[in-house]
């Protein structure tokens, strides 16, 4: 484990319950600054349940998550709007801060603290092109008034110039500068693909969260891909937290790996350290096998 | 307020009630099993009035002048036309409409309950219609203050709305046709997989529902005798309300929101005024949907990210 | 289905048993579509009551039923040749419709057009008969309810079935403004719109964050609380009977025949007094207003707010992702279409002189909702042109009034199925890179 210092990004005690069903349980990790982090497991470990109680999605039942970026410390439990408690009658300040989460929180506070994702089903604005995709992205910095926009004032101009170089910069960042104009909908997977994490990038993140980013690409693709994530990470200052089930880009670019199994951190660690502890490989092979890790699992998502 | 008349208009909200019920079962279950509002469904209810009030006609025509077999007829009949109006409206305006946008469908209710008030006003007139009483007379409870008084058609709905609860509870309980139901409501996706045939089940909701409304209207107009083309519209939003307030896409939930309902309008336009009782149903759909918009016996929704 | 169409698609090769087989399906088909239609139609249409006793109206349902039967036959014949095969491909095909501007390719001759557009209607109020001013003062109304409209469902996507409340509060907050406060028609203007932009927020603040479609039943409650409200609140809006609204003034200029202080307008210019002078100046207003409006829409869909909109309406999920608050960015496109309909309904108000609930009921709200639907759903020029259509075309046709509405249901479920984007083509528009990005772009090929 890393020093909790220099963690852009700490999960303590999370559980998640739907129902009767306990999804999550007692989730421990810390993401480090500047770190790529891989959240792997076998189908229905509850990755995508992390991802989504952390970005803000799911609220989780209890636990702490707390996102460093940006310079500030924000808990993702609480942007998403608390309820009250009797204690807020004598506090204020605490019974304020509830009440403006608990009527503008919600998971778009955590993409401002610092923190992008991507969706396991690309979720971009189909009928919309690559370039006005990029463009909502940065809607949070631009100048939002409705009498500039409307008079079409200078300033109004500069800013929506602004968004435009910053939209083609990431579009030629990840390889799409031909794509611009074109609908989002109507490019070929990989290309899709790539769209929503130069969108997630134009959001200014710290730490990006990619949810299964290589499923469905070719071993071409892939490595290109992971030769993006390393320029990301090196040239850009950024963390990123991943889920992937292919397990050859995983190993080779994480710095971390967290492994759940029925919604339990079975392991944590260097890539080295998990191709050989035991309970990964129990978790993904069954317990009579103990030769290597399986190179690829089956992404049947 | 004394006792007396509390009660009274607790009655009389159990019966407007179980009607509400019955035509939020139409809207809980299209809504469970497709995701969607019917606003076509009040105007089936209002369909069904008319249809009533043409078998009676007929009925009379042709001689026939004893109670029970009249109300079996209509109820017959009444019922069979609507579910016949259920499905062609499901198969014509929704149906194709199943990969569509999210607001297609809405939208495409909109115009269906427009065809049918503008249609019924064309072919049967735009002035209200009626049918005669065929059951009067009632129960008077005498009490230490007052009385309370019960018409028997007010408890020939509240039987006959508890009667068709139950078979429906039935059917889809312990039925083949229920357990695809709640298949196919669960996950459409699976269901089709495994093999049910969902776009009939789809249907079977839809004429299900219709038939209820037909339940609904008939009872309604023996009660209350007149009806016309616009009488879909209001009740059709408060049979909505007491869907939502029971929990839509919950049975049971249903029929509470439907008594609940009643039963509150009423004592609200016995205690406090009678213009405003629209204003109040549909205040209280707000406020449902503000404070609790998973009803009282509806789950909450997950958001599938 | 395509290799069934491939092997049984060959005319000529037709046996003439599996022809007949053919004819006999279609017929049986034919049969019980028709029997269907009997139980549906048969009651309501065939059987017309009359009190307690019903007439028999079977010339009417027999031909319904025969063109129910022969239509069925016909169109289920059609449709196993092959011609019928490649059209009915046709139509299930998915027509994404909406296409990108390339970039070199600019709206040239659009201003010429507008320009066009605006002197053309600058020479109505002139040239027109005053009934055909106050045709048009109504189609413009509905232009701008259309435009208000279309900001909530075309843009946002959000079912609004209560858009008529906001029209009401605009309508009577001119007439109840000018009772109470001695208000006119320039202040009411933008206190109207400021009203309904604010009752468009209290009802969506707490209903927008909820799923999509709770809010089309909830607008629809709401407009129906506030014609109630209107109907029933005698003492302070009139009830049934209404109010009476003032007219436009210009600049303190009153437009009746005699006024109490100052000179009517007529007189100051030393004209003749023409009850159509009032029109003339609404129709002028309104026409500067609509202009106006259609302005600020085509900036919208350029600014922030309206491409937040827009992502809105295409993933709401991806939206909150990305940092927008989707409560606020619904509730702004709610408050925009609100304001608008209030500024509409300053208008109706003036135009009429006095205001009563019956304008107000939810057929409005669903006429609105076809203007809306069969101009494109976010075409602004769809919306125009639909807005004319709708309004000015019963004054013509006065004969087929009565199947008025019958007509605009069956086109809002037509449109759904085979247009459900409208019949006009989005363009969405292009951005031309920056040089360092098209000196990458030639490097590449």
């Amino acid at each position: 484990m890393t020093s909790s210092s220099d963690a852009i990004l700490t999960i303590k005690g999370l559980n998640m319950q739907f129902g009767g069903i306990k999804a999550l349980e007692n989730i421990d990790f810390q993401v480090p600054r500047g770190s790529i982090t891989a959240l792997i497991g076998p189908n229905g470990a509850g990755k995508t349940t992390v991802f989504n109680c952390l970005t803000g999605f799911y609220r989780a039942t209890s636990g702490k998550i707390e996102l460093n970026a940006h310079k500030t410390k924000t808990s993702v439990t609480s942007v998403l709007g608390e309820s009250f408690k009797a204690s807020d009658l004598w506090q204020p300040v605490r019974f304020g801060r509830r009440l403006y989460y608990k009527l503008f929180g919600g998971s778009h506070q955590v993409n401002r603290a610092g923190l992008a994702r991507t969706f396991q089903n690309i979720r971009l604005f189909k009928e919309m092109t690559a370039l006005e995709n990029l463009l909502v992205a940065q809607h949070m910095q631009l100048n939002r008034s409705f009498l500039a926009g409307i008079i079409n004032t200078r300033s109004f101009q500069k800013s929506e110039e602004n968004a435009l170089n910053k939209a083609w910069y990431w579009l030629e960042q990840l390889d799409l500068i031909n794509e611009g104009n074109q609908l989002a909908g109507q490019l070929p997977y990989g290309k899709q693909r790539r769209l929503e994490i130069a969108r997630a990038l134009c959001t200014n993140p710290e730490l990006l969260c990619l949810d299964e980013p290589a499923a469905g690409l070719n071993p071409q693709e892939t490595a290109e891909l992971a030769k993006t994530l390393n320029t990301l990470r090196s040239e850009h200052k950024l963390t990123i937290l991943l889920i992937e089930h292919d397990m050859g880009m995983v190993m080779k670019i994480s710095s971390q790996i967290v492994v759940l199994d029925h919604g339990l951190v079975i392991a944590r660690g260097s890539p080295d350290q998990i191709k050989n502890d035991p309970a990964v490989i129990s978790a993904y092979l069954g317990t009579e096998e103990e030769t290597g890790v399986p190179e690829h699992e089956p992404a049947l998502a | 307020m004394d006792l007396s008349t509390l009660l009274q208009q607790l009655v009389n909200g159990l019966a407007l009630g179980s009607v509400y019920g019955l035509i939020a079962i139409g809207y809980t279950m299209v809504y469970g099993i497709i995701g969607m509002i019917n606003f076509a469904h009040g105007d089936v209810y209002m369909i069904s009035a008319y249809v009533t009030a043409i078998v009676i006609a007929l009925l009379t025509f042709f001689g026939i002048e004893s109670f029970p077999i009249i109300l079996l007829g209509t109820l017959f009949f009444t019922i069979l036309i609507n579910s016949a109006y259920g499905w062609t409206i499901e198969r014509l305006a929704y149906r194709p409409l199943r990969q569509s946008t999210r607001l297609a469908p809405l939208i495409s209710a909109i115009g269906v309950s427009l065809v049918l008030q503008n249609y019924v006003q064309i072919s049967q007139g735009a002035r209200s219609q009626g049918v005669p009483t065929l059951m009067s007379g009632s129960f008077r409870l005498e009490m230490a203050e007052g009385f309370i008084q019960v018409s028997y058609t007010q408890l020939l709905i509240i039987v006959v709305a508890l009667l068709g609860m139950a078979l429906l509870t039935w059917i889809i309980q312990s039925t083949r046709l229920g357990r695809e139901c709640r298949a196919t409501q669960q996950d459409r996706k699976m269901a089709m997989i495994l093999g049910i045939n969902t776009d009939r089940v789809i249907s079977t909701v839809f004429v299900i529902g219709a038939a209820m409304a037909a339940l609904a209207g008939t009872l309604v107009t023996l009660n209350y005798g007149t009806f016309d083309f616009y009488i879909g519209f209001i009740i059709g939003i408060k049979a909505f309300t007491a869907a939502v307030l029971g929990g839509i896409g919950s049975l049971p939930g249903a029929m509470l929101g439907g008594i609940l309902l009643g039963m509150s309008e009423s004592l609200f336009s016995g205690m406090v005024n009678t213009d405003y009782k629209d204003v109040f149903a549909f205040s209280l759909l707000v406020l449902i949907m503000i404070f609790r918009p998973t009803g009282l016996l509806g789950k909450p929704e997950v958001e599938k990210v | 289905m395509a290799i069934d169409y491939q092997y049984s698609n060959k005319p000529d090769s037709l046996s003439s048993n599996e022809l007949l087989f053919r004819i006999r399906k279609s017929l049986l088909d034919a049969f019980i579509t028709t029997l269907l239609a009997l139980a549906v139609f048969g009651p309501i249409v065939g059987l017309e009551l009359d009190g307690y006793d019903f007439q028999l109206q079977l010339k009417s349902l027999v031909s319904i039923l025969g063109v129910i039967f022969t239509g069925r036959l016909v169109a289920s014949l059609f449709f196993q040749t092959s011609q019928g095969e490649k059209l009915l491909e046709k139509f299930s095909r998915k027509d994404t419709s909406i296409r990108v501007q390339p970039l070199n390719q600019k709206a040239a001759n659009g201003y010429w057009i507008i320009a066009l557009f605006m002197l053309a209607g600058l020479m109505v109020p002139f040239l027109a008969s005053k009934y055909w001013i106050t045709v048009i003062i109504l189609g413009m109304i509905y232009v701008l309810l259309g435009l208000g409209l279309n900001i909530v469902v075309g843009l946002a996507g959000l079912l609004d079935l209560g858009f008529v409340a906001f029209y009401a509060i605009g309508a009577y907050g001119l007439a109840l403004g000018h009772e109470y406060l001695g208000l006119g028609f320039w202040s009411m203007l933008p206190l109207a719109a400021l009203l309904a932009a604010l009752s468009g927020a209290l009802l969506g603040f707490p209903v927008l964050r909820m799923h999509g479609d709770y809010l089309a039943i909830v607008t629809l409650g709401f407009g129906e609380i506030i014609r109630l409200v209107l109907n029933n609140w005698t003492q302070f809006t009139g009830g049934p009977n209404g109010v009476s609204a003032p007219a436009p003034t210009l600049f303190g200029l009153e437009f009746k025949r005699r006024v109490k202080e100052g000179t009517p307008f007529h007189e100051y210019f030393g004209l003749s007094y023409d009850s159509a002078y009032k029109f003339i100046f609404i129709y002028l207003i309104l026409f500067a207003l609509v202009w106006a409006v259609l302005y600020i829409n085509h900036r919208l869909t350029k600014m922030p707010v309206g491409r937040a909109w827009e992502a809105l309406r295409e993933d709401e999920i991806a939206c909150r992702s990305l940092g927008l608050n989707h409560v606020l960015v619904k509730l702004s496109a709610f408050m925009t279409g609100a304001a608008v309909g209030g500024i509409a309904g300053v208008f109706f108000a003036t135009y009429q002189g006095f205001v009563n609930p019956t304008s107000f009921t939810f057929f409005e709200s669903a006429l609105i909702l076809a203007i809306v639907v069969l101009g494109g759903l976010g075409s602004t020029k769809g919306v125009v042109i639909a807005a004319f259509v709708l309004t000015v075309m019963p004054e013509v046709l006065r004969d087929f009034s009565e199947y008025r509405i019958l007509m605009f249901g069956l086109l809002m479920v037509l449109m759904m199925i085979w247009r459900p984007r409208g019949l006009v083509r989005m363009t969405r528009s292009s951005f031309q890179p920056p040089q360092t990005v098209r000196q990458a772009m030639e490097g590449v090929r």
